[in-house]
């Protein structure tokens, strides 16, 4: 027996899997053993079965000098069941198999080890978890001619675009082994990412983008932000920045880039010569510093600490703390800066303005335009231009009917002229109407937008220039000498009494320490200011008058205001 | 309703399509000629027309026989400088249902919509 497990031991080394390795032997039950090879009981070799490490196979050696003639699927049942590996038809057709394999090689004794497999498992199918994988942006062509500043890094993601492909969890098969017991498999997990409200998961795996933005890609979530959070400054790194939505820089922005977003911009370090460009409101926390080349512009309101030598648009108000020199300023509403130093340049301030200082002892040309609305200005001088256009028309057209209304007959091409002409004229009215709705709208505007005012409060240096616009052009102060503040400058109010308060008092500038009042004369040059239109020739064009049409206005606030108030109180 | 403008004159089409929208029709074909109105109004099924008498290629009398042959019902009218009484009863006779003379006001064009509109309605509502 030692010698015959030795045998197979070396068979195994041949070849056969090592481990579990079980072997025939005469220890078993009377009725397998008298079954077994009778040459294993001399001493010779025994069959062997061996079960993979996986359990999913059943693998039988031959070794060499196994007697063939003697291999029964009895004995090997038996091997079998002293393995665990339970009968069964698969593993009987396995067996059966390889015996008769060993009869085919035509040998009594066989000359060299045979392994088969007699029995396999069944393998387990792995589960599949959910995953997400986030869409590569289009590579954009800018050629190599482009400039750089254009290339910029910063990925803006559409409403409606797809930003990443979600595969859905695969749940597994469990699988069997050779003995008969289940290879269970976990079950798949879900999807860890959260997707918030800002993005859609669609059935077919895609997750678009519900509104303009930037992404957020973590472990955690996916969505898109309003808010594009530059960490550096604007610069070459980053190129041009063009967003919807928000943009918080934490650096500065560098000379000649360009940063535009449809809502607000917001730079924490200083802004050199660039062009910013804000839907909303624009923040300079450490102000702008142009060199003569920069651009601001938004649609709301702008505050910075100083700004110098820029072109600045703002649709409403304008803050700066204290100093704004070498500027163009257009302010849709109020300038505030009552600690603030203008300098050189101009500001237009179309809500009125309040500041430090005007001016530099040195008389540098500074201007500051308080109650003046250019755009709204030229609005109403097109309106004018176009009813007056409209009115010619008509004119003209009205001679021609009663030229062709004096012929007894008309040819086919005056016939269908007196068709276009009276068409024309049924058109003129309403168009007139129309026309004339706009005009008085953009007076109103007019009125409830400028504010001929100006608060000086520490003081306006000899040279200043402070221009009170007004309905028929306006006037041109030029100080002739210092003046210290708080003062006050004050244009005609036109809320019906134009006439009257331009002939008692003209403009007046106000001492707000003391509350007394004196002619601007007084203290500079008048003279009148002709680049604001002249709305009162536009009114009279189209039949109105100015002040009765102030008053109107004026009225209505004031009844509506009434109204409030009456609703208010119940 | 589909209506069919038909006229070599942009701007009397122009006129009419105006008029039409006033009334609330948006539904408007344009055709500049009496051959062109022949390729358009098959597919276009139109449930008025105005039709011009003279234009090049078709005239409108012509388009008028031409449609009549295929279709009875369409309602038509005729605009036109055309003011002879001969040739108002050739065009009725063609097939027309109403008749307006150039020059006429916007109002005018209006009021003869409607009529015919109104008198062509009657017996199938009825």
């Amino acid at each position: 027996m030692q010698q015959g497990r030795a045998q197979v031991g070396g068979a195994s080394n041949s070849g056969a899997p090592p481990a579990q390795t079980s072997r025939a032997t005469l220890a078993g039950p009377a009725q397998d053993a008298r079954a077994l090879p009778v040459s294993a009981s001399a001493g010779k070799a025994v069959p062997s079965l061996a079960i993979a490490h996986d359990r999913l196979s059943v693998t039988l050696t031959l070794p060499v000098g196994c007697d063939v003639a003697s291999l029964t699927l009895g004995a090997l049942i038996v091997l079998a069941k002293e393995r665990e590996v339970p009968d069964g038809p698969m593993l009987r057709a396995g067996l059966q198999g390889a015996i008769a394999k060993a009869a085919a090689t035509g040998e009594l004794l066989l000359s060299q080890d045979m392994h088969e497999v007699v029995l396999r498992g069944r393998a387990p199918r792995e589960s599949v978890d959910a995953s997400i994988a986030l869409e590569q942006p289009p590579v954009e062509n800018v050629g190599e001619a482009g400039d750089a500043r254009v290339r910029s890094s910063l990925r803006v993601i559409r409403r409606g675009e797809t930003i990443a492909r979600v595969a859905s969890a695969q749940a597994g098969e469990d699988g069997c082994d050779v003995r008969g017991n289940v290879l269970a498999v976990k079950p798949p997990a879900g999807l860890r990412v959260k997707l918030d409200s800002s993005v859609r998961l669609l059935g077919d795996g895609r997750v678009i983008a519900l509104r303009d933005g930037a992404l957020r890609s973590t472990h955690e979530e996916l969505g898109i932000d309003e808010c594009f959070a530059i960490e550096s400054g604007i610069d070459f790194a980053t190129g041009n920045v063009d967003v919807p939505g928000d943009v918080r820089v934490a650096g500065g922005v560098a000379d000649c880039f360009v940063v535009r977003a449809s809502r607000n911009v917001e730079v924490r370090k200083l802004v050199d010569a660039a062009t910013l460009e804000a839907g909303r409101d624009l923040t300079l926390h450490a102000g702008a510093a142009g060199r003569g080349q920069g651009k601001l512009s938004c649609a709301r309101d702008l505050v910075a600490p100083c700004v110098s030598g820029f072109v600045v648009r703002a649709g409403r108000h304008v803050r700066v703390e204290r100093e704004l020199a070498e500027c163009e300023v257009r302010v849709g509403g109020a300038f505030t800066g009552p600690l603030c130093a203008v300098v050189r340049g101009e500001l237009i301030a179309t809500g009125g303005a309040t500041l430090g200082t005007l001016g530099a002892a040195s008389g540098a040309t500074t201007t500051l335009v308080v109650g003046w609305h250019p755009e709204l200005d030229a609005l109403a001088t097109r309106l004018s231009e176009l009813r007056q256009r409209a009115a010619q028309a008509g004119e003209a057209d009205a001679k021609r009917v009663r030229e062709l209304g004096m012929r007894d007959k008309l040819s086919a091409s005056e016939a269908e002229e007196m068709t276009d002409l009276s068409f024309r004229s049924m058109e003129q009215q309403p168009l007139l109407a129309r026309l004339l709705g706009a005009f008085r709208s953009v007076q109103e505007q007019l009125a409830k937008a400028c504010v001929p005012e100006a608060t000086i409060t520490q003081r306006i240096e000899a040279g200043a220039t402070v221009v009170l616009a007004g309905s028929a052009g306006g006037v041109q102060a030029v100080f002739s000498q210092a003046v210290r503040g708080p003062v006050r400058i004050v244009g005609w109010r036109e809320r019906g009494d134009m006439e009257a308060t331009k002939r008692d008092h003209g403009p007046v500038i106000v001492d707000e320490s003391t509350r007394s009042a004196s002619p601007l004369s007084s203290v500079a040059r008048l003279s009148a200011w002709t680049r604001g239109a002249n709305h009162e020739a536009l009114c009279k064009a189209f039949g109105l008058e100015l002040h009765v049409l102030l008053a109107s206005f004026a009225m209505r606030e004031a009844s509506k205001a009434e109204g409030e108030r009456l609703r208010k109180a119940g | 309703m589909r209506i069919l403008l038909v006229d070599d004159s942009k701007t009397m089409r122009n006129i009419q399509r105006a008029v039409l929208a006033q009334l609330g029709h948006t539904d408007i074909l344009e055709a500049g000629d009496g051959q062109d109105a022949l390729s358009k109004a098959p597919a276009f099924r139109p449930e008025l027309m105005l039709v011009d008498w003279n234009m090049p290629n078709m005239d409108g009398l012509t388009f008028v026989k031409a449609w009549r042959a295929v279709n009875k019902t369409t309602p038509i009218i005729m605009v036109t400088t055309e003011a002879e009484k001969a040739r108002v009863i050739e065009a009725i006779k063609a097939g027309v249902n109403n008749y307006v003379v150039k020059p006429f006001t916007p109002d005018l064009l209006s009021q003869r919509i409607t009529e015919t509109l109104a008198k062509c309605q009657q017996p199938a509502t009825a």
